[in-house]
């Protein structure tokens, strides 16, 4: 008798746990630089070798159309009736670094609330292109060196100030030297604000770049900050953060909760005239663990939450599908998982061998040991195939999975007398593969690790740091930065325009190499498989000097077709995001810019101006 | 003669934290990176003069030795430094952090001597009889289960089943009352209770089995005296030294074993913060929340040997 009850005491307790471990957090990467899903390839290569440039961009799929297969939330107008009032509970991934937009490193979670204080000059729309907020409009010279903004009038900061041209002015004297600003100061080439009037703002450039208001769209560069303010409590701004936003500080709690409330006077309104936000107060909880950040939604603990991790989407959508009353909005943009040869360290430096190792790298398996089947599209290229930057033909480039073709072209290295490892000739190559020590992660480069070793002729040699070790072994140290890393994991490009990342990371990556080539004092250490192709560096100054959208997208599907031939960095899956509300929680989906056209999801950073609770 | 025992354990104590500094600081000092690197977003690492410039500011290009007798000389006299990261001074950080961290430990410690103390107790009087199995059952699944296990597995059953606690978040007595504080405390400081809840259960029935035989039990129970005046009264006492001393031990230990379980429930405790300075290598921030459980712990531990030294007359007179 005694023994029975004890046995089933026993019995439900482990079912219990089985069913809690089993329901329970499913924690993805805890990397923000590291790979991320990936999957095959079902492209449809381009028959046609030359392609005349119009006759390209036409094919360019429609910015803010869906791809085949692609899961994002359509962008749709807002059909519920507006209500005032309410607060929303949001879970974050993180405690955000701090809020100073122009000094502190920031990510989702602090971008998050960062725009719930700030407002931007310029934001991102739903099809990619650059539309007003604080700005009302705008022109380049003829050179693209000088760019003049106009200002809405009438807007004030939470402490009362005006926002004037002056402002921004006062704005770049911390911006210039601001740990998170001056880098976007440097890549932008920014020399000089100058306040024209009250009203309009000139940006003064050291050199032309046709897309300069895309570094706007950066909180560092773009997010308006109360300069007084940060004057005069530099450290304590964080916590006191001053802007023209739609909600002002109210309570910070670090790593519990950030409380910010309805600003009165705020300077926008809906299409019908009703004065923004609609919400009385919204609440930011940091919960990392992301079963407990889904948990909480769950269980009304929260009703919002932010996710980068397929895991966490695919519990999500179970849990939807169980009933749970949710709203899923999903989003996967050009970010994109995979990761990089280093050239600087043989065999790497081989194009036969970052080709070879890329075939025979399964996207179809890594995926499925990612988790993110039927959650992530493949990626081939710097963008997704719902970017207007997308090309076909560089798809078709793009070394897919073909385990023989990958072999025979490690084969020819590892039998070339030549060769660059100093090996002799039948020996195997040595390649380090690292990833942040994430259980997927881990999961996913066995995968390759297994693939590559079954050639035969491949030693692989696992290893796994953390978040910011990665980082900085990729990194190396000033002022030459040399990373010493071999394979390894990354994810590249964002929704900004392609010259924010592309110009900066494939310049030179030594003083010796822009020497070499007459760029003198041109280097940057985010070149981070140290590949530099001087072509694709003339390509890349020449699409910022011109805002010709069909004369940039040839030259950057140059470059991209250069990227697939060379290899110098791989491509696994596109980037997934997800915001899953309370269904009774509208307008954040189909939120609009002053001038009426839809705004951008991106990143799972809600815009939170225009949400509201239905009932 | 205390005295000198008392200064002994200081000086042990004064010791111990001189090495743990040093072992801190030189184990950080080691990680590969540069500190500057995780300072800074990738964007801003094209601008080299930004870069030197902020080193500099941090004084991050003196020797190894001259920063660590820097942070140690400021350390004696409580400034812990500021973050690279969040320039939040990391003494402020751990004050505001400390009330949660102090809190769970402590009702965890409370949850565990509450359950342990009659588990242990009426374990050993009814030594190998059904309660007595039932405890062993229970103690031994107690202990062979993470608490951050135990965390995940609360979570599903009082919050997504039952829905009767929040999942995460922490409600401040000074802003919502005790009420709502222990509605978001009771979960993790339960998950983080359970192991040292079965040790000292344990403990306890293993220590009262063996007073339960001496004679002046036996003298009690002859006398007619009733079994929980016994158990209480004549044998939990003699029994509770080791208790004692594996409470206070595991209250130290606690400090520490907040780390995983913070982060489970988003607690905003130290934990959570040495875990955030550990992913943004926030070096000021490791260093100085490690010295501080470090010196808890060690605190903790001389109060425990001081409490011995009250409670048991032999080691006075030893």
């Amino acid at each position: 008798m005694n023994k029975s009850w004890l046995k089933i005491l026993a019995s439900l307790f482990t079912i219990a746990l089985i069913a809690a471990a089993c329901g329970g957090s499913d924690s993805d990467s805890g990397s923000s630089s590291s790979s991320d899903a990936a999957s095959s390839t079902e492209t449809e290569a381009e028959t046609e070798e030359e392609t005349e440039t119009t006759e390209k961009a036409e094919e360019v799929i429609e910015a803010g159309t869906e791809a085949e297969g692609d899961v994002d939330t359509e962008v749709e107008e807002i059909v519920d009736e507006v209500n005032y009032g309410g607060n929303l509970t949001i879970g974050l991934e993180a405690e955000a670094t701090g809020l100073r937009p122009w000094e502190d490193a920031c990510s989702s979670p602090c971008l998050t609330m960062v725009l719930a204080i700030h407002d931007t000059l310029v934001v991102q729309r739903a099809d990619g292109t650059i539309g007003p907020w604080l700005a009302t409009s705008w022109e380049a010279n003829d050179g693209f060196t000088e760019w003049t903004f106009s200002l809405n009038e009438g807007v004030t900061f939470h402490n009362g100030y005006s926002f004037k041209a002056q402002t921004l002015v006062e704005m770049f004297e911390l911006q210039k030297v601001g740990a998170s600003a001056a880098g976007i100061v440097t890549a932008a080439n920014l020399q000089e604000v100058i306040a024209v009037d009250d009203y309009t703002v000139k940006y003064v450039l050291g050199a032309a770049h046709s897309a300069f208001p895309s570094f706007l769209v950066q909180t560092p560069l773009g997010a308006v900050f109360e300069p007084y303010a940060a004057n005069d409590d530099f450290d304590g701004y964080s916590m006191n953060p001053i802007g023209t936003g739609p909600f002002t500080m109210d309570k910070r709690d670090l790593d519990n909760e950030t409380i910010v409330v309805r600003n009165p006077n705020y300077w926008m309104n809906d299409r019908d005239g009703n004065q923004l936000p609609y919400l009385d107060s919204v609440t930011f909880r940091p919960i990392p663990d992301e079963g407990t950040r889904l948990d909480s939604l769950l269980s009304g603990t929260t009703n919002a939450m932010q996710t980068l991790r397929q895991g966490t989407i695919r519990d999500a959508r179970s849990a939807k599908e169980d009933g749970a009353d949710i709203t899923l909005l999903e989003f996967q943009g050009n970010n994109v998982g995979g990761g990089m040869y280093n050239l600087n360290n043989p065999p790497l430096d081989d194009v036969r061998v970052r080709r070879g190792l890329t075939h025979m790298n399964n996207q179809d398996a890594v995926i499925e040991a990612l988790g993110g089947t039927g959650i992530s599209l493949p990626g081939t290229q710097w963008y997704s195939p719902d970017s207007p930057w997308y090309s076909e033909k560089v798809a078709a480039a793009f070394p897919s999975f073909d385990f023989d073709a990958g072999k025979a072209l490690i084969e020819e290295y590892v039998n070339d007398p030549d060769r660059s490892d100093g090996r002799a000739v039948g020996d195997k190559i040595e390649v380090e593969l690292s990833c942040p020590p994430d259980p997927t992660l881990i999961a996913a480069i066995q995968v390759v690790e297994q693939l590559w070793s079954a050639s035969g002729m491949v030693d692989v040699n696992l290893t796994n740091y953390d978040q910011q070790t990665h980082i900085g072994y990729a990194l190396g140290a000033p002022p030459d930065f040399q990373g010493s890393h071999g394979v390894h994991c990354w994810r590249w490009s964002s929704q900004n325009d392609p010259s924010t990342e592309l110009n900066r990371q494939l310049a030179p990556h030594t003083l010796g190499v822009a020497a070499a080539y007459g760029l003198d004092g041109i280097f940057t250490p985010t070149n981070f498989p140290n590949y530099f192709d001087i072509e694709i560096f003339g390509w890349l100054i020449a699409a910022i000097g011109t805002d010709v959208f069909e004369e940039r997208y040839a030259l950057y599907e140059m470059v991209m077709m250069r990227l697939a031939r060379d290899v110098p960095i791989y491509f696994s899956g596109h980037t997934a995001t997800l915001l899953a509300l309370d269904t009774n929680i509208s307008g954040i989906n189909g939120w609009v810019l002053p001038d009426g056209t839809f705004g951008g999801q991106g990143w799972a950073v809600p815009n939170l101006n225009q949400a509201f609770i239905t009932d | 003669m205390l005295s000198k025992v008392i200064a002994a354990r200081i000086a042990r104590l004064v010791a111990t934290l001189f090495a743990v500094s040093l072992l801190t600081f030189l184990m950080v000092e080691q990680l590969p990176g540069d500190p500057i690197l995780a300072i800074l977003p990738p964007e801003a690492l094209d601008d080299l003069e930004n870069i030197e410039r902020i080193r500099s500011e941090l004084r991050l290009d003196d020797p190894v030795l001259t920063r660590y007798g820097r942070w140690v000389g400021n350390a004696m006299q409580g400034d812990l430094g500021k973050s690279y990261i969040t320039d939040q001074p990391v003494s402020d950080a751990i004050k505001d952090r400390i009330p949660v961290t102090i809190e769970l430990a402590f009702l965890a410690t409370l949850i565990a001597a509450l359950a342990a103390i009659p588990i242990g107790a009426f374990s050993a009087y009814h030594e190998g009889g059904r309660f007595d199995r039932i405890a062993s059952a229970f103690t031994t699944t107690a202990l062979s289960i993470p608490a951050f296990l135990a965390g995940i597995f609360f979570i599903w059953l009082f919050t997504l089943k039952f829905n009767w606690l929040p999942s995460s978040g922490w409600n401040r007595i000074t802003d919502k009352g005790i009420v709502a504080n222990l509605k978001t405390a009771i979960l993790p400081a339960g998950a983080l209770s359970l192991a040292a809840l079965a040790i000292n259960a344990r403990l306890i029935r293993a220590d009262m089995i063996g007073t339960l035989k001496e004679d002046y039990i036996l003298s009690a129970r002859a006398k007619g005296l009733r079994s929980r005046y016994i158990l209480m009264r004549h044998a939990l006492r003699p029994s509770s030294l080791t208790a004692i001393t594996v409470f206070g031990l595991q209250f130290g230990g606690l400090i520490g074993g907040t780390v995983v379980i913070e982060t489970v429930f988003a607690l905003p405790g130290l934990g959570t913060r040495l875990i955030s300075g550990i992913y943004q290598r926030d070096v000021m921030m490791i260093q100085g929340i490690t010295l501080f459980i470090a010196t808890v712990y060690v605190v903790v531990n001389l109060f425990v040997d001081l409490l011995y030294l009250l409670l048991d007359p032999r080691i006075r007179r030893q």
